[in-house]
């Protein structure tokens, strides 16, 4: 082999070892979790009753934008944001916004009685598996997910949000739902 | 490291004059660098422990492992889902190989906790330091030494009620050994407080399918065996196909001559 034709040789074995060696530099494993890591991903949804004892599901709402909130009545973080959610669930839900509430393993009567106290008003589910909470990988309660009109994770949020938070999570969407 | 070998044999050999030598040379080159790069550099063997109905989001192969709901307490034929954009693979016992990594599933033993007040009552089930808070599915990621034996350990918490509750797995053949009325695999159960003191009596073994009321709380087990996902490197696939097929090539080149 010519000289040249050797270290044009070389050169392309150095170069391919090199993007191999890249390429296979270990990243694999889980990332951090938690309910922002599903951003971008179709939002599962499970099929639960709700408080009228009637089947229910976040895909029912698909074409809406959902704001879903995982809480349980001894959370009480999940207690003082209630408030600002049914706020939130009057003050949008005639510009397609939907507030959906969603009970982490408790008994229909307990969840009932709870959403009683307080006046609640927008559509809860019972999720006594805590089907929502592992598939949305909470990380505590109250954990809070948007999904956008087209079924997927917008944004999730660990932890109680304020009034001006959930405005905020959910404007963009609501101005433009084809984001 | 032994393609490598190979190569530097072949280009020897080439040296002298064998036609097809380029070929066979850089076919056994690439062979060499790409299970030397994942040797070397690739990540380490990880074993993904979720519970039914889990979503963990993957670093690299990209995508999201979505471990299955199940009511089936033999879950083990269940696979598990690699969702990559608008496409999913189904991963199951059978390796399968993903540009530079090889994924399959192996099974794990569980239990799912369902738990209730004396009034049977449902309460929230958490677990502050498992891989999903709110996961009723105890996965037994540590072991504890009992009588000299290791069996698998989890705790889970029940806060409306203030208690922590810890929980040992003994599999079908551990409780035969105990002479226990009941078969199949059970959980010992230990109910306490805040501070973690055991309840007094709070302390209990609940077979498979059954519950109990332990130190206040009716707790129902199921046990279950269901998939765990495994992640290991594994040569660059194209580029192995790519040096398979330069180094037959060089080869049928060489003997032709």
């Amino acid at each position: 082999m010519p000289k040249g034709g050797a270290a044009i040789f070389g050169a392309v074995l150095a170069a391919v070892a090199l993007v191999v060696v890249y390429l296979a530099i270990g990243r694999s494993g889980p990332r951090p979790g938690g309910p922002g890591s599903l951003v971008g991903a179709p939002a599962p949804s499970y099929t639960l009753m709700n408080l009228d004892a009637q089947p229910d599901a976040l895909d029912r709402y698909r074409g809406h934008v959902v704001l879903m909130n995982l809480w349980a009545s001894w959370c009480v973080p999940c207690r003082a944001e209630m408030p600002d959610l049914q706020r939130l669930y009057e003050k949008d839900r005639a510009k397609n916004l939907v507030v959906l509430g969603v009970n982490q393993g408790e008994s229909l009567e307990r969840a009932r009685s709870f959403a009683a106290s307080l006046g609640i008003g927008f559509p809860i589910l019972l999720d006594r598996n805590q089907q929502y909470g592992r598939a949305y990988t909470a990380l505590g309660l109250p954990t809070t997910i948007v999904v956008a009109p087209n079924g997927l994770v917008a944004k999730g949020f660990d932890g109680q949000l304020t009034f001006p938070e959930m405005e905020a999570a959910v404007a963009p969407l609501l101005a433009h739902p084809s984001q | 490291m032994l393609g490598a070998l190979i190569a530097a044999l072949f280009w020897r050999i080439g040296k002298r004059s064998a036609p097809g030598r380029l070929w066979i040379g850089l076919g056994a080159m690439l062979v060499g660098i790409a299970g030397f790069s994942a040797a070397l550099f690739g990540a380490d063997l990880q074993t993904l422990v979720r519970a039914p109905g889990e979503r963990v989001n993957l670093e690299e192969p990209q995508g999201i492992a979505a471990f299955p709901f199940t009511e089936d307490p033999a879950a083990a034929s269940l696979r598990v889902s690699l969702v990559r954009g608008s496409s999913s693979i189904d991963v199951g016992p059978s390796k399968r190989y993903l540009m530079q990594y090889v994924v399959w599933t192996v099974p794990r033993d569980m239990a799912e906790v369902s738990v209730g007040t004396a009034r049977d009552e449902h309460l929230t089930v958490t677990q502050p330091s498992g891989t999903a808070f709110l996961s009723p599915v105890l996965l037994f990621a540590q072991t504890a030494a009992i009588a000299g034996k290791e069996y698998p350990v989890d705790t889970f918490s029940v806060p409306a009620v203030r208690r922590q509750v810890k929980a040992v797995y003994f599999s079908a053949g551990d409780v035969a050994r105990l002479k226990t009325a009941s078969a199949g695999p059970a959980l010992l159960v230990a109910v306490e407080d805040d501070a973690g003191n055991v309840l007094p009596g709070a302390l209990r073994m609940i077979a498979t399918g059954s519950q109990a009321t332990v130190g206040g709380l009716t707790i129902h087990v199921r046990t279950l065996t269901y998939p765990a996902l495994v992640i290991a490197s594994a040569p660059l696939l194209p580029l192995l196909v790519l040096g398979i097929g330069a180094y037959a090539v060089g080869l049928v080149v060489w003997l032709r001559r």
